[in-house]
């Protein structure tokens, strides 16, 4: 197995900086207390463009994920240096009003985790906690938020109907719907399918390849082959460090580190 | 190969079936627990019976006993007869009547004959003693005698009137005379007989009670020398003497002796009833007894064939009320002597009274009357009528009815001597030949139960004060037949425990609950009611203090308290639910109850006005740190605390002076004297309790609430507005004597602290659980979609804790209904039925707590005790077990999240 | 000012950059710039909460600040002040000052309370005086504070009785009075409680069986001759019974006549003088000239006379060594009985009942058992215990002691067995709890290994739920030692002549009735001579029992963190 000392030392990718990078991680390092989980990250995310961050289980991708959009604050004794810049804004600056982050970051969570309210209300629920309230907004954005979320033909007639009464598959297709109600320019995408058949994954990964040009998407998963057929840049991290990251195809086909190698080709992980 | 022992094996199948019966032991105590309230209880609803013991053959020598008194020893199946103006010489029956113990037929009648007689000078000193005659013998004795009620006697010696009292005296055998009896009576008196011996009466020893001796004893109260000589006409017969209860003196009714054809009262001489009042005084050094007669100016002018049956009869053992026409009485009072200007009518829907019988207590009176043909049986509180009588101005006194009902007129009332009721001989309603026996009861009017007898049987009867009654003919020689007329729980019905009943003396009807008092004539008042709006009324209370700052602590320690800090908090409050209620209901009743009482304003203005406080903190103290902590999303909680300690600090201060200022300006001073109608104003009461509605109802109007300019106009209207809305609606209502009445120092209040103090734990900690077992990914949805972490709580995690909050507060309300100790020390346990919070209460609990040592075990007060029991256990067993399906459905819909 | 105004200028130009937002999102557009930020929503709450907690924190402080601050005052020797006001001097301890209103003026004036005791020396045991008229006040070296065996405690001076007023003992001579008294006193103790003690017993013991012979004869079962003879023995075994218990009882009467020899004279500030036998003097001090280590060494010693000894005046002085007594003996006769039902309930309902409609049935039995109020176990225990069982017992067993009841009535027996009904649901429930922590692998392991139901159960399945149990139970016993209630009724009196385990020869009385620490102060508290008086040690004995209810609850939460840590691994909570 590789060992952390003997990993090369991180070095910058110019080929992948050919568009305006919608999100940039500045040498980020980030801390679980006292253990070290994420090591000096430098990673740009393309605007508009889907990335893959992929690498074995606790790696630190998802932990990278949630520090986008500031939910690892939930988990008490968290310290952080460097830094993630969307657009020009850093997201750790000091008196950033987090919340009108977030609504412009949308997050889907591995579990489906639709709120026991109904349909109308979990789609409409980001706009109605920024304070809007009337019918016809409501109506329209949660039409449009369906409608991109390929569920509104399932569930049109039923809208008032509990959100729990759906499959797991249209379930997750709801909280897609709900990340993208706000309008959010990102959408942190938290291995969306790994509760999924076969069938639903495929109808998300469709989802997530119309939204190319709409959102930049950011998608951890742990299968190879969703990350080669879905996006368009890919990352790969192992035990908290960014060990390679460049366009998929090219990584995938020759992927320039030796780590990179053995893991495409399954040799471990 | 390894086999099991067989003892193993044995052990085992041992253990598991013990395991099992201690298992189903549990549900056996719940089962048990309920089973055995319910036994306690539940006698107390079973019907009176009135059962005929049959007849006891002929009444033995020829002369019938018209009419007879019966004396009864407590446990010696021994009757005493006595003659009841019977003209004729005094003769006295002692015959066992009553059943021996344990066998229906009465024991095989064994009698006795006596005869009064003049006493030997040397014998006891009295001047008439009873002798024995044998039964047969039909020699009269030379006095005439007639019974007067429980045992005495009036005795006609020459122009004499004697008043004795006829007494049984039992003497104890104690084990060395028991031994030295002669042998056969010894042995008689082993073999389940009693014996009679000359003039005693020998009765056989039972585990509870050695044997002892009956002896019959004619002792003479009151002597009056020349009684017949100031009245010639009257005869012993038609000489009723009433005593005055507790007192020695009394009145002598005589009616004049009706020609021989029996019409009472015929045309040509009216009535001319005489009323002789007889007070005896006994000169306590030398013993020696005088008496006084005084003649009471009877203006009876009764009407031909209208006579008042039953006699006057004292009213609470001092007034007396003389019928002086079919629909009024005049009332005289013994005490200073004197006739009543007033005169005592009966209400126009009555009528006419046809019979009148003074019931046990002496307060009320049981009236029959006849109006338009429909005979109305209705109860009178005429000892309150009397009282008002002496001092009122008009002339013509309507006495309040405690109740009145259609019933069938009687042939005869007699009293129940020692419970409210009264026994009605009926006319058979179907014109058969047997007559109707009717007990009724006078507390609310209700017939407890009715017997038949032998058509003429019904002609005279006596009771005694155990329930039993004999009742013979005195035409026909068909003999005696004995009644027992067990009621045991005689004032208890569903009417009486939760009905408005008017007591005696009471203004009107209510629901009031006395169980005990003084004397034995008292009326119990057992009414739950009052008693039930006790127990609710401190839960309520309580959970209004309990509830808010329980679940919001819950919330903020589940939802926004970092881990560590929590913690701390969560087992600190936890062993807040240890605290033995005896501690708190003891520190309420001598440190909170007093501080209250001085601080009461400053007190009611922080409860009021604090939650809207640290609302407007939120609002107005943007704090840069709070902004931080906005900002990282996450409220450094501790942080926060420490500032909202150091809110609370300064507004407690600001308060209680401010409280100070508002009492002195607005309450004149005093807010205790101002509730009893002292000076004041009352629109800053009705302020006050406007504030909390004029703020949400402010707020919750639909502008923008973002706007800064709302928010900051609304805490500086809000105060301006309840106020001018209070001084308006103070105009026409006052609301110091309905809501606010009296300010008790134990109060209402006091109890919602103090109970709140026990229910918050529990509410809390319930609370805590059903909130923190919200899944987190949900709280991650949302603050993903951007809500706020207040947003988060409010929209996504309470909706989905609810059920297990609401359950928590089930709990919470459970616990407050038991609560016992609080309640009876931090109270002054006064069974009021108000809103009012600064009156005191009667919680069931408490009731069951303060009254059960004193009650007698199986009578009614003990039993309906254990009723009121049965009615908590019912309420906590309902309230616990929708606690439990509401937490059981809500943990399985946890799980499909 | 809410930080959002500077957000929105951001987000404009974010969206500028980005290529023109198709047609379907104009309306998404239009509704983000007329959002404010939602950030500080719903902080107020976040204050109302907050305050909510602070004020039941500050609730608990203040009411535990009460408790231990009276409690200690309670013990604490306070000094002795001297009061002039216009003629009268008022000497004691000033409890407190309240500030009432005056009758005549109306104005609110402050009174200062002062207690004087020597209430056998015709002065009132509290004195209001109006803290405005008080002319000097200072505190004399000289003046002593003793607790007295009768009649409360006396402030004065003690003077020795030959000196007629004159010579003022000093604090080494009252010293080894005290001491010698106290030396006396144990001798006589000792000789009433031993063979005086056990004469008495058996004196009763003949008295009653003469009594039962009398009755056979009554009901005919003896004939008179055996009868006498049978009473006769019994009366000469009385007679020699009652020679020994005079010469032991004359043997106390000399050593009390020599006790009451030795006298000492208290003065009262008043001038009255009184002559009493020194050992009535139970301990004194001269409480103005006590420095504060003393002082200390003085709390201590009340504090432990106030644990150990014998209440005196009816519960308001003395100790509460009965009441604590007598509440750890029920307590743990509860837990006797509470422990194997409890335990073997939960079992029965995790181990060994399929989870049908039964267990879930037994589940809401056990919930009601815990939320039916405490009277109505009172009601039960006294309806059930002492009336059916106790008086069925006393028919069978003890006829000739009839008609008192020994276990007819309320005993020691029935409140611990009404208080383990009581306390059953709690340990059930914390049994069960530690039952289903036990994963269910360890569980399948020992049936691999062959092992019965009860053997997996007593090996692998109990040892783990000890903790669990263990929390149960003291959480039980924290519940019985405050509760109240239910003991009115099943046993607890206000004075119990004797303990319930003691040295004579059953050694458990289980019929007798006893003192309970939380019924002493609900008694005290409102049933007392007077609450003034008795305030102090009601506010003692609450501390005491506060203290020990917290001890245990202490002890429950520390074993259920280290019982949940141990099974924190795999998520069993």
């Amino acid at each position: 197995m590789l060992n952390p000392n003997d990993l090369p030392a991180p070095f910058s990718h110019p080929e992948i900086l050919t568009g305006p990078a919608q999100i940039s991680i500045q040498n980020f390092n980030l801390w679980y207390g006292k253990a070290q989980a994420l090591h000096n990250i430098n990673l740009p995310v393309l605007q508009h463009a889907i990335t893959s961050f992929i690498g074995p289980s606790g790696c630190g991708k998802s932990t990278l994920l949630r520090s986008i959009n500031r939910l690892n604050d939930l988990i008490d004794n968290i310290s952080v240096t460097g830094d993630i810049k969307i657009g020009e804004r850093s997201v750790y600056e000091r008196h950033l009003d987090v919340t009108s982050l977030r609504k412009r970051i949308g997050m889907v969570f591995q579990k489906s985790n639709p709120f026991p309210m109904s349909i109308y209300e979990n789609v409409c629920y980001p706009l109605r906690i920024s304070g809007i309230s009337q019918r016809n907004i409501l109506d329209e954005a949660v039409e449009t938020s369906l409608r991109s979320a390929a569920l509104w033909d399932e569930v049109k007639d039923r809208l008032k109907r509990s959100a729990l009464d759906l499959s797991g598959g249209q379930q997750q297709r709801l909280c897609i719907a709900r990340a993208i109600a706000g309008n959010p320019e990102v959408l942190l995408m938290d291995e969306p399918c790994s509760a999924l058949d076969p069938i639903s994954t495929a109808k998300i990964e469709e989802l997530i390849a119309e939204m190319r040009g709409r959102f930049t998407v950011v998608i951890v998963t742990h299968s190879m082959s969703q990350a080669s057929r879905v996006s368009d840049q890919t990352a790969f991290f192992y035990l908290g460090r960014l060990i390679e990251a460049g366009p998929t195809k090219r990584l995938f086909e020759s992927p320039h580190t030796k780590a990179t190698q053995d893991y495409i080709s399954g040799r471990f992980g | 190969m390894y086999k099991t022992r067989r003892r193993v094996l044995i052990l085992d199948r041992i253990s598991s079936v013990a395991i099992t019966v201690v298992g189903l032991s549990v549900i056996l105590a719940v089962a048990g627990m309920m089973l055995f309230l319910i036994g306690s209880s539940l006698p107390l609803f079973n019907r009176e019976t009135l059962d005929n013991t049959g007849l006891l053959g002929n009444t033995g020598p020829a002369d019938k006993m018209n009419a007879g008194e019966m004396l009864l020893d407590e446990n010696a199946p021994v009757a005493i007869l006595l003659p009841h103006a019977s003209g004729g010489h005094c003769k006295i029956l002692a015959r066992s009547v009553i059943p021996a113990a344990g066998s229906a037929k009465p024991a095989d009648s064994v009698s006795q004959t006596f005869v009064l007689t003049k006493s030997a000078a040397d014998a006891s000193g009295l001047p008439l003693t009873l002798a024995k005659v044998d039964e047969k013998a039909a020699t009269a004795g030379e006095y005439s005698c007639s019974a007067q009620g429980d045992g005495r006697m009036l005795v006609r010696d020459g122009q004499k009137l004697h008043l004795g009292q006829l007494k049984i005296l039992r003497t104890f055998l104690s084990g060395e005379d028991f031994r030295n009896l002669p042998a056969d009576q010894r042995s008689r008196l082993t073999e389940e007989k009693w014996s009679v011996s000359n003039d005693e009466i020998l009765v056989k020893p039972s585990k509870q009670s050695p044997a002892a001796k009956l002896s019959l004893q004619f002792e003479i109260e009151w002597s009056i020398a020349d009684f017949f000589t100031t009245n010639p006409s009257a005869e012993l017969k038609s000489v009723q003497f009433i005593k005055r209860p507790s007192k020695s003196d009394g009145l002598f009714v005589v009616t004049p002796q009706p020609p021989a054809s029996g019409a009472q009262n015929s045309a040509e001489n009216p009535a001319q009833v005489k009323y002789i009042l007889m007070s005896a005084t006994e000169n306590a050094v030398t013993g020696e007894k005088s008496t006084a007669l005084r003649e009471l100016p009877s203006k009876t002018n009764l009407s031909a064939g209208q006579s008042v049956r039953g006699n006057p009869a004292w009213i609470e053992g001092r007034f007396l009320l003389i019928p002086a026409s079919p629909k009024s009485f005049t009332v005289f009072d013994a005490e200073d002597g004197q006739l009543s200007s007033a005169l005592l009518t009966i209400p126009d829907e009555l009528g006419s009274v046809a019979a009148l019988s003074a019931n046990f207590g002496g307060a009320a009176v049981f009236t029959e009357s006849v109006a338009g043909g429909q005979t109305f049986c209705a109860s009178l509180d005429a000892g309150r009528a009397s009282r008002l009588a002496f001092g009122s101005a008009d002339l013509r006194l309507q006495i309040p009815v405690l109740w009145a009902d259609k019933c069938r007129s009687s042939n005869r009332l007699i009293p129940h001597p020692h419970q409210r009721a009264v026994y009605r001989f009926l006319p058979s309603d179907t014109g058969g030949k047997n007559a109707i026996l009717e007990a009724r009861e006078l507390t609310t009017g209700r017939i407890a139960s009715t017997a038949a007898l032998p058509a003429e049987a019904f002609a005279s009867a006596v009771t005694d004060s155990k329930g039993y009654m004999l009742a013979w003919n005195t035409a026909g020689a068909q003999g005696m037949s004995l009644l027992k007329f067990n009621a045991p729980h005689l004032e208890v019905s569903l009417k009486s425990l939760f009905g408005k009943i008017r007591y005696e003396s009471y203004e009107n009807a209510s629901y009031s609950w006395q169980s005990t008092s003084g004397t034995d004539e008292f009326q119990a008042k057992f009414s739950l009611v009052p008693l039930i709006w006790g127990t609710v009324k401190a839960t309520l209370y309580s959970l209004l203090f309990a509830v808010p700052l329980a679940i919001f602590s819950a919330v903020y320690s589940s939802e926004i308290l970092d881990r560590q800090t929590r913690n701390v908090v969560k087992p600190t409050l936890e062993m807040m639910a240890s605290i033995p209620s005896v501690v708190l209901g003891f520190l309420a009743a001598i440190v909170i109850a007093p501080w209250i009482e001085e601080h009461i304003v400053s007190v009611l203005l922080i409860g009021v006005s604090m939650p809207f406080m640290l609302y407007a903190a939120g609002v107005f103290l943007q704090i840069p740190s709070a902004r931080h902590l906005t900002a990282r999303g996450l409220y450094a909680s501790r942080r926060l605390l420490m500032w909202v300690v150091g809110g609370f600090a300064v507004s407690i201060w600001l308060l209680s002076r401010a409280g100070l200022w508002l009492e002195n300006t607005a309450f004149g001073g005093d807010l205790k004297a101002f509730l009893s109608g002292g000076a004041g104003t009352e629109g800053v009461l009705w302020g006050l309790l406007f504030l909390p509605l004029v703020f949400i109802s402010l707020w919750s109007l639909p502008v923008r609430r973002a706007r800064n300019w709302y928010r900051i106009a609304v805490f500086l209207l809000g105060p301006v507005v309840s106020v001018w809305l209070g001084s308006i609606v103070s105009g026409h209502t006052t609301l110091r004597n309905d809501l606010l009445g009296q300010y008790a120092q134990r109060n209402t209040l006091v109890i919602s602290i103090a109970m709140g103090f026990a229910i918050i734990p529990i509410i809390y900690s319930l609370a805590e659980d059903a909130l923190t077992s919200v899944p987190g990914s949900l709280r991650a949805g949302s603050l993903a979609c951007g809500a706020s972490v207040w947003q988060t709580t409010a929209r996504v995690v309470l909706p989905t804790a609810a059920s297990g909050l609401f359950s928590a507060v089930m709990v919470g309300l459970g616990r407050g209904i038991g609560e016992t100790m609080i309640v009876v020390m931090a109270t002054g346990n006064t069974a009021v039925m108000t809103l009012n919070p600064f009156d005191g209460l009667r919680s069931m609990a408490a009731n069951i707590a303060v009254e059960l040592p004193e009650a007698a075990q199986g009578s009614t007060h003990y039993r309906i005790l254990f009723l009121s029991a049965l009615v908590l256990f019912m309420f906590t067993f309902t309230l616990n077990s929708f606690a439990e399906f509401l937490r059981s459905r809500y943990r399985a819909r946890n799980k499909a999240l | 000012m809410f930080g959002s105004s500077k957000m929105k200028s951001d987000s404009q130009s974010l969206s500028n950059g980005a290529p023109k937002p198709s047609v379907l999102f104009k309306t998404a557009v239009r509704i983000r710039s007329k959002a404010h930020s939602n950030a500080t929503e719903g902080v107020p709450w976040i204050w109302v909460c907050a305050g909510a907690l602070v004020t039941i924190l500050l609730l608990i402080a203040g009411m535990f600040g009460i408790i231990i601050a009276q409690g200690i005052s309670a013990l604490w020797p306070k000094s002795v002040i001297q009061l002039q006001h216009d003629s009268q001097t008022v000497v004691g301890m000033s409890m407190r000052t309240e500030d009432s209103e005056n009758t005549e003026t109306g104005q609110p004036e402050s009174k200062v309370l002062v207690y004087q005791a020597n209430r056998d020396f015709g002065m009132n045991e509290f004195a209001f005086v109006p803290a405005a008229k008080i002319g000097t006040s200072d505190k004399p070296a000289q003046i002593w504070f003793a607790e007295r065996a009768e009649w409360g405690p006396f402030i004065g001076r003690i003077v020795s009785p030959e000196s007629a007023g004159a010579a003022d003992l000093n604090a080494g001579q009252v010293k080894d009075l005290i001491g010698s008294a106290a030396v006396r006193y144990k001798e006589i103790k000792a000789l009433e409680k031993g063979p005086l003690a056990d004469l008495n017993t058996d004196i009763e013991e003949l008295r009653l069986k003469k009594r039962a012979t009398e009755r056979h004869l009554e009901l005919g079962e003896l004939s008179a001759a055996e009868a006498s003879a049978k009473i006769s023995a019994i009366e000469n075994q009385l007679s020699d019974l009652q020679t020994k218990h005079a010469s032991v009882s004359e043997k106390v009467q000399t050593l009390r006549a020599a006790d009451e020899a030795v006298k000492a004279t208290l003065i009262a500030p008043n001038g009255q003088t009184k002559t009493l036998p020194a050992s009535q003097l139970l301990n004194a001090y001269l409480p103005n000239q006590l420095s504060v280590p003393e002082k200390i060494g003085i709390f201590m010693s009340r504090l432990w006379s106030f644990v150990s000894d014998e209440p005196r005046e009816a519960n308001t002085e003395g100790g509460v060594f009965p009441a604590l007594f007598g509440t750890v003996a029920m307590t743990l006769f509860m837990t006797m009985a509470v422990l194997p039902v409890g335990v073997m309930s939960a079992v029965y309902m995790r181990e060994i009942a399929q989870q049908g409609t039964l267990v879930s049935l037994l589940r809401i039995a056990v919930n009601n058992l815990a939320g039916v109020p405490s009277i109505v176990y009172g009601i039960f225990g006294v309806g059930f215990f002492c009336y059916t069982v106790g008086v069925s017992v006393d028919q069978l067993f003890f006829q000739d002691k009839l008609p008192n009841p020994t276990f007819g009535t309320g005993g020691i027996l029935w409140a611990s067995l009404t208080l383990s009904l009581l306390t059953v649901p709690v340990v059930i429930v914390s049994t069960e709890e530690a039952l289903s922590a036990v994963p269910r692998s360890l569980r399948e392991a020992s049936y691999g290994c062959g092992a019965t139901r009860m053997q997996t159960l007593w090996n692998i399945v109990l040892p783990k739920a000890v903790p669990g149990v263990m929390t149960g139970l003291i959480l039980a016993m924290a519940r019985a030692v405050g509760e109240v209630a239910p003991l009115l009724m099943t046993g607890v009196v206000k004075l119990a002549p004797a303990l319930p385990v003691d040295g004579h020869f059953p050694f458990f009385h289980l019929e007798r009735s006893f003192m309970h620490l939380g019924f002493h102060i609900y008694d005290l508290g409102f049933q007392s001579r007077s609450t003034e008086l008795s305030r102090p040690m009601v506010f003692a004995s609450t501390s005491l029992l506060v203290g020990v209810v917290l001890l245990l609850n202490f002890v429950a939460i520390k074993i259920r963190s280290q019982l949940r840590k141990r099974f924190e691994g795999r998520g069993a909570f």
